[in-house]
């Protein structure tokens, strides 16, 4: 669970140009980090981590990995910026990269660009140019030296943002005035489920069966409790190398599922940092030979869905007597339920049944300590008079730019009806 | 196992002046790639300073038995990124002993066109989008295809990321990393519509180089395939069906063409190509019926149509240049085995030296 600690400045951190010292996380190290398991006498997975094409058969040593982890930065002062991007789906990421002639310290050095909206189901095949905004820079895992990740968002070659570019009207709600003085942090909590490849089932689940229940896999440790933390991990350096605010990551309820936590991050960064994380946890399975799922609820039954919880606060909610603006950021949120809820994630309907430390789709809720709520409230900030709330509806594949933007939108710039808010008070036991 | 390692990734500069030259060269089919070392007594960086060379033609059809030697000259020198050190790749083109091209040196005419002062003047600039498929080794099926059986409709793929969308990636990093170590102007790269199916783009480059780095480009790609056990292809339809060809877009400009009021240059070349296209379209590449069919985002082999972003046409126009009055037009018909010497040099020469 996310502990709002002060913003570290680690997603300041630029790209410098003498970084010839940082090393990429090699593949070999990679590939020595990967879980190799053992299947002889025991039935419980088939899973294999094979790294792709990277199997040569006939010679005897492999010259890849040199090529793939070759620093150029002492031959060429070229750079690579692979270019990341929402797709069609509003779920699915897309990337390619370009040569750079010289390192950049920020997005606005960087060109616009441009790809086949036709391929991405964003544009049509006869006006299939869809414009790519570099909006912000991180430093590349996978590739090392001065090359970088490019967060961008889209447009029409007009200037328009397409129907999937969630980020520019956040972008818009994290400038006005009122928003910006109220320095909104947020602490998003991911969770994702991985799955064998070939068979769609959870790692670590005997291929037509099921493991043991729910009860001992929370953080645990153990081959029979604990399935792909290599990845896990290797995601936790690739981040933090990355210059991502990762805070931290746990073993979640249902085996083979995980978390990591993105923040305290202001506005509009939080969504850039989480959708960079999730770019960069989709390649990681990739090369560990393991599908990524972000479905709310993967498994039906007596298993743990998958959510995204959301930690929030404001300057005013932080100062002291903060826990009064929380309790009116509450109560503004519980008047917007059904808005929140439609944008919070599809197939959410599949997870928030009121069971599984859920709250019921159709109600809000609101407690301190209490799980089974929609909004909770810790124990510290009660104590303290003052801290953050945390929105426990959005679903694991809800758009970030959506769900930050949506809560700084209805606690700080929507106000309800004096009737509305009466009553709703009343409903949600809050004296405001 | 480690000796074997060790001793591929010697560092000779320390012991000797001596360097290795890997020269290469076009095979018989127009498509394979040759390639045989020499050992040349010290660092060069020009071409002309290397030795002409030599080789049996008869074993790669380029000869008859009783005369079967087949010359070398040099033309391009860039880094080698598997020998690394001071170790060169070298392109060579291929003649006859008494000093004239083989009939499948089309590097010599290209050349040619490229010197005409009118070319020469117009400094003609090329980006080629270079696609191409990989293939399991023993089944020729693509990777990351169940054997068998197809993987789920294109759609998902297209610059995709994750372990059920994108098959190969580390052989095209590797691949662009070399590239940029061997001085090669490699621009791009991104996961294509196919699954198991790459494109990487080179250039800009100026007149003759871009068939040059194109094709060194190429030879850098199968050694890295050769290494990871995967079978490279060049073919423009290697699977039928509802399913993407390969092709080798060429985006071209010249100086007119970028400079104000270059959109008229344009539009009159895009007319000139028009009167030509079928002699275009026959020196585009084998097979590339197959794949120009009007569908999967081509325009059908009879026609010739342009448009501005469109991608269903024979050559698309970016909004940019239209919006600029000035920039570069990409013609989309050759396919992904066509030789970028033929290919740029006819563009060349239709758009400034033919008068129709």
């Amino acid at each position: 669970m996310a502990q709002i600690l002060a913003p570290s400045t680690q997603w300041q951190t630029r790209i410098t140009k003498n970084s010839a010292n940082a090393r990429p996380i090699p593949a070999k190290m990679l590939g020595s980090l990967l879980f190799k398991q053992n299947t002889k006498g025991t039935a419980r997975s088939t899973s294999n981590f094979r790294v792709f094409a990277m199997k040569s058969e006939n010679s005897t040593i492999n010259r890849m990995e040199d090529l793939l982890n070759l620093d150029v930065t002492p031959y060429t002062n070229k750079i690579i910026a692979e270019y990341i991007w929402i797709g069609g789906s509003g779920i699915d990421l897309r990337s390619k990269s370009r040569t750079i002639s010289k390192p950049v310290e920020h997005p606005s050095e960087l060109p616009k660009w441009n790809y086949d909206g036709s391929s991405t189901g964003q544009a049509p095949g006869e006006d299939s140019e869809v414009i790519l905004y570099p909006q912000a820079i991180f430093k590349d895992p996978f590739r090392g030296g001065n090359n970088i990740l490019v967060i961008c968002d889209t447009y029409t070659p007009a200037g328009e943002p397409i129907p999937t570019n969630k980020r520019h009207r956040a972008a818009e709600i994290f400038s006005s005035k009122k928003v910006v003085d109220e320095v909104p942090w947020f602490g998003i909590e991911q969770e994702y489920t991985l799955l064998q490849t070939n068979v769609k089932w959870p790692l670590g689940w005997p291929v037509g069966g099921y493991p043991g229940p729910q009860g001992p896999y929370y953080c645990a440790a153990g081959a029979d409790k604990s399935f792909g933390r290599d990845i896990s991990d290797a995601h936790y350096k690739a981040c933090l190398y990355a210059g991502i605010n990762i805070s931290g990551t746990n073993g979640e309820v249902m085996p083979g599922q995980w978390e990591y936590q993105v923040g305290p991050s202001v506005g509009i960064e939080a969504g850039d940092h989480v959708w960079c994380s999730r770019y960069i946890l989709e390649r990681i399975t990739e090369q560990a030979g393991v599908v990524l799922s972000l479905d709310p609820k993967p498994i039906e039954g007596d298993w743990n869905g998958a959510g995204c919880h959301t930690n929030y606060s404001t300057k005013t909610m932080r100062e002291d007597g903060g826990f009064e603006a929380i309790k009116k950021a509450i109560l503004n949120l519980s008047l917007r339920h059904k808005d929140h809820i439609s944008a919070y994630g599809e197939g959410n309907e599949r997870r928030l049944t009121g069971k599984h430390e859920t709250a019921n789709i159709n109600t809000f809720s609101w407690g301190v300590a209490n799980r089974g709520c929609s909004v909770r409230v810790g124990r510290e900030t009660e104590k303290q008079g003052k801290g953050y709330l945390e929105d426990r509806r959005p679903a694991s594949n809800m758009d970030p730019y959506i769900v930050t933007s949506l809560l700084a939108e209805t606690t700080i710039l929507w106000e309800p009806t004096l009737e509305a808010e009466a009553l709703a008070a009343q409903k949600l036991a809050l004296k405001v | 196992m480690s000796l074997l390692s060790d001793l591929v990734n010697l560092d000779l500069s320390d012991t000797t002046e001596k360097i290795i030259a890997e020269y290469i060269w076009i095979g018989g089919s127009g498509m394979d790639l040759r390639s045989k070392a020499r050992t040349v007594s010290g660092p060069v960086s020009d071409p002309q300073k290397l030795p002409k060379w030599n080789y049996d033609g008869s074993s790669t059809g380029q000869a008859p038995g009783q005369d079967s030697e087949v010359i070398l000259y040099p033309q391009a020198i860039f880094k080698d990124p598997f020998r690394r050190g001071n170790n060169i790749l070298v392109m060579c083109d291929t003649y006859t002993p008494a000093g004239d091209p083989i009939p499948t040196n089309k590097r010599c005419n290209a050349a040619k066109i490229f010197s005409h002062p009118e070319v020469v003047a117009e400094v003609p600039w090329y980006g080629i989008e270079q696609e191409y498929t990989l293939l399991q080794k023993d089944v020729k099926w693509p990777i990351g295809w169940p054997l068998g059986g197809y993987p789920g409709p294109q759609g998902p793929y297209y610059c995709g990321i994750g372990a059920d969308k994108a098959f190969g990636r580390d052989i095209v990093d590797s691949h662009y990393k070399a590239c940029l170590y061997a001085g090669i102007n490699i621009s791009g790269i991104n996961g294509e519509v196919m699954p198991g199916q790459w494109e990487f783009q080179v250039g800009p480059s100026v007149g003759i180089s871009a068939g040059d780095e194109l094709w060194v480009a190429r030879y850098i790609l199968e050694r890295i395939t050769e290494i990871a056990g995967v079978v490279l292809s060049f073919d423009p339809k290697p699977i039928q069906g509802d399913w993407n060809g390969a092709g080798a877009h060429t985006n071209y400009s010249t100086k007119s063409m970028r400079n104000d009021g270059g959109y008229e240059v344009i539009k009159k070349a895009i007319e000139k190509l028009g009167l030509k296209h079928k002699e275009h379209i026959a020196a585009y590449g084998e097979g590339n019926e197959r794949r120009l069919t009007g569908r999967h985002e081509t325009a059908d082999i009879n026609t010739f149509l342009w448009g501005v972003a469109n991608r269903g046409a024979s050559i698309r126009v970016g909004r940019d240049t239209e919006k600029a009055g000035k920039g570069y037009f990409e013609d989309r018909r050759p396919a992904s085995n066509m030789d970028p010497y033929v290919v740029t040099s006819m563009i060349a020469e239709t758009t400034l030296l033919w008068k129709p």
